[in-house]
């Protein structure tokens, strides 16, 4: 490469983008400066831009006394720790069975998967079936139905597929059964895929708010996203113990703020693998 | 396309072979002698090869038993679209009905409101969601201090992460009659606009969340198309003195065409689906007239309001079998472009 001064353009670039990466995490940051605010501030508007103007706990006060909260909490971190197990063992199932090129059978298999892609009996027959499984109203709902999404699943396939065969080959031969070739060979071998697909599949049940709408109804099921987004429905009544207004907005920031740390804290690990597993998904095809 | 098989990737398959070599050369003299006694072995019939197989087909049952469940069962309850389905009767014994839910709902004036505001919607995020990450793309390409760009790409990929609930939030800590929006108009001596049930703020505010929140996770697939570019042609260009809108016009943009051709291509084929979440969580009702998309609406006939699960699903047959036919032509302009890239 030419070595050369950096241009204008680059400094013009290089702030343009520096500027839109932080109206990405700017309204993260707003709310955690809401959230660690004083409701008089708030509501006077008179918050500064990123730090509080001064230091209030009693939003998180109220927050941590909310029982519904921590029904949520519970439920969520169920259902995203359950969930993401089951997806990724029927995933990693489904690619390695798939990915045995020499099986017979393996394309009727592969378009019998395939077809879900294309076709979906929509809404309400789906919702019969969950009905019929006994699982509405249960936090199983959330996790069987999307057990295994086709599309992360043919990304893992399609890692399995550029591990070198002789290595199963030679691993059956010393009598290893397909279970242990999975679990000892390829699991091992795919590390990077796995860590995307559990980030990917771990946010998709940390954020599941539709299907937790459409099959669960009682409060004690509420997943984070449905008290959070019921949250900025109401005047939050139930929070109010002590018969004092409680501070809606500074709860409702702090309930968020609490709602995205976990992502926050997992995502940077995550990120590294997630650039490279979803390159090999999308374009080897 | 091996490429992008990551190096670390390699790395890892090398080492698991060197360690699977170490962990088992004690047997690997043993079993060479039985793979000399298999390989001798004449495959008779179809039957042994199965068998081999057997433990294969075992693992998938579960998969199948899932696929069977919950894709294939509800595929079969379509049929309700053109029954009087009542639950005491069931899917099986409800009766015919003929196209009569078909006939309510194209008569329907909503259904056609809903109709025209996804395609509205669609349209729109299409025109402005599509270029945004590639131009993107261009920009954060062209960076060239390392950890500067790592950081801009760690920060553009988070929103993508966060939930529509979520996203929801902030619009309202920044749009709502009490926001950082509205304060600054108070400020300025306006009255405050309430943005978020107002007609008009609408299309704007859902096409603009989407694009905070989607378009920094689409520059991945330019990013690594980009990285594709043969690196030569560009650092000849620059010495012909190509200046460097030359080069991305005449270089790097011809090298991404086809990924920009099946993108555009398949976010086409994807028309209809206009997430159902992102509107069950901005939606409401001072707003419904100008944000209910058709999946919305299969959900409010359904489930939320009336409990006509036939006439829903009349509905949602209707938008599968348009989806599906705009995926099919979609693919079939895929092929056109590339030939590889097509999805079947």
């Amino acid at each position: 490469m030419v070595k050369r001064k950096a241009s204008t353009f680059d400094v013009a670039n290089n702030i343009i983008l520096g500027i839109l990466a932080l109206t990405m995490v700017y309204p993260v940051i707003n709310l955690v400066v809401v959230s660690f605010s004083s409701i008089t501030d708030v509501i006077a508007g008179g918050t500064s831009l990123l730090w509080p103007k001064s230091i209030d706990l009693s939003a998180y006060k109220y927050v941590l006394n909310y029982a519904s909260l921590w029904t949520a909490y519970e439920n969520t971190i169920f259902v995203t720790l359950v969930g993401t197990t089951i997806n990724l063992i029927m995933s990693a199932l489904a690619a390695y069975v798939l990915s045995e090129r020499a099986m017979p059978g393996r394309n009727v298999l592969t378009t019998f998967v395939l077809i879900t892609m294309f076709f979906n009996g929509g809404l309400i027959p789906t919702y019969l079936v969950v009905n019929k499984t006994g699982l509405i109203d249960s936090l199983w709902a959330l996790i069987v139905p999307g057990a295994i999404s086709t599309w992360n699943m043919l990304i893992i396939r399609n890692f399995f597929q550029g591990i070198p065969n002789s290595l199963k080959e030679s691993a059956r031969i010393d009598g290893a059964g397909e279970l242990r070739i999975l679990l000892q060979i390829m699991l091992p071998l795919s590390m990077p895929v796995m860590a995307t697909m559990a980030l990917f599949y771990g946010v998709a049940h940390w954020n599941q708010y539709s299907n937790a709408i459409i099959y669960l109804n009682s409060p004690d099921k509420r997943v984070l996203q449905v008290v959070i987004r019921e949250m900025y429905n109401t005047a939050i009544q139930e929070l109010d113990s002590d018969a004092l207004p409680p501070p809606v907005e500074t709860v409702r920031a702090a309930t968020v703020v609490l709602a995205t740390v976990p992502i926050l804290l997992v995502y940077p690990f995550l990120q590294k693998y997630f650039v490279k597993g979803v390159m090999v998904g999308a374009l080897k095809g | 396309m091996a490429l992008f098989f990551c190096k670390k990737a390699f790395h890892n398959i090398f080492n698991g072979v060197i360690k699977a070599n170490f962990l088992e050369r004690r047997d690997i003299v043993v079993l060479a002698s039985t793979k000399r006694i298999r390989s001798h072995r004449p495959k008779t019939s179809e039957w042994i090869t199965i068998k081999r197989f057997l433990p294969l087909y075992i693992l998938f049952i579960p998969v199948a038993l899932y696929y069977l469940i919950f894709a294939y069962v509800p595929m079969s309850g379509v049929i309700i679209a053109f029954k009087d389905y009542s639950l005491r009767l069931g899917i099986w014994e409800s009766p015919w009905i003929g196209l009569k839910h078909f006939e309510r709902l194209f008569g329907s004036r909503t259904f056609w409101t809903v109709l025209g505001n996804t395609f509205r919607l669609a349209f729109l995020r299409i025109l402005i969601g599509f270029p945004v990450p590639i131009l993107l793309a261009l920009l954060m390409n062209e960076m060239k201090c390392m950890w500067y760009k790592k950081t801009v790409q760690t920060l553009v990929y988070l929103p993508h992460f966060l939930s529509w609930v979520i996203v929801y939030g902030f619009l309202f800590s920044f749009f709502s009659s009490n926001g950082i929006v509205n304060q600054v108009i108070k400020i300025l001596g306006g009255t405050a606009i309430p943005f978020l049930s107002s007609t008009k703020a609408y299309t704007p505010l859902f096409i603009g969340s989407a694009l905070w929140k989607e378009s920094g996770w689409g520059t991945i697939i330019y990013l690594s198309a980009m990285s594709n570019v043969d690196q030569q042609l560009i650092e000849s260009a620059e010495i012909d003195g190509a200046n460097r809108f030359k080069r991305i016009w005449h270089i790097v943009l011809p090298g991404i065409r086809n990924v920009i051709s099946i993108q555009l291509i398949l976010s086409f084929g994807g028309i209809l689906s206009v997430s159902f979440e992102q509107t069950l969580t901005m939606m409401n009702t001072a707003v419904r007239p100008v944000a209910e998309v058709i999946d919305y609406y299969i959900y409010r006939m359904g489930l939320l309001t009336a409990n006509n699960y036939s006439f829903s699903t009349a509905a949602s047959l209707f938008r599968n079998v348009i989806s599906l036919f705009l995926v099919l032509v979609a693919n079939r302009l895929v092929k056109i472009v590339e030939e590889e890239n097509a999805l079947w």
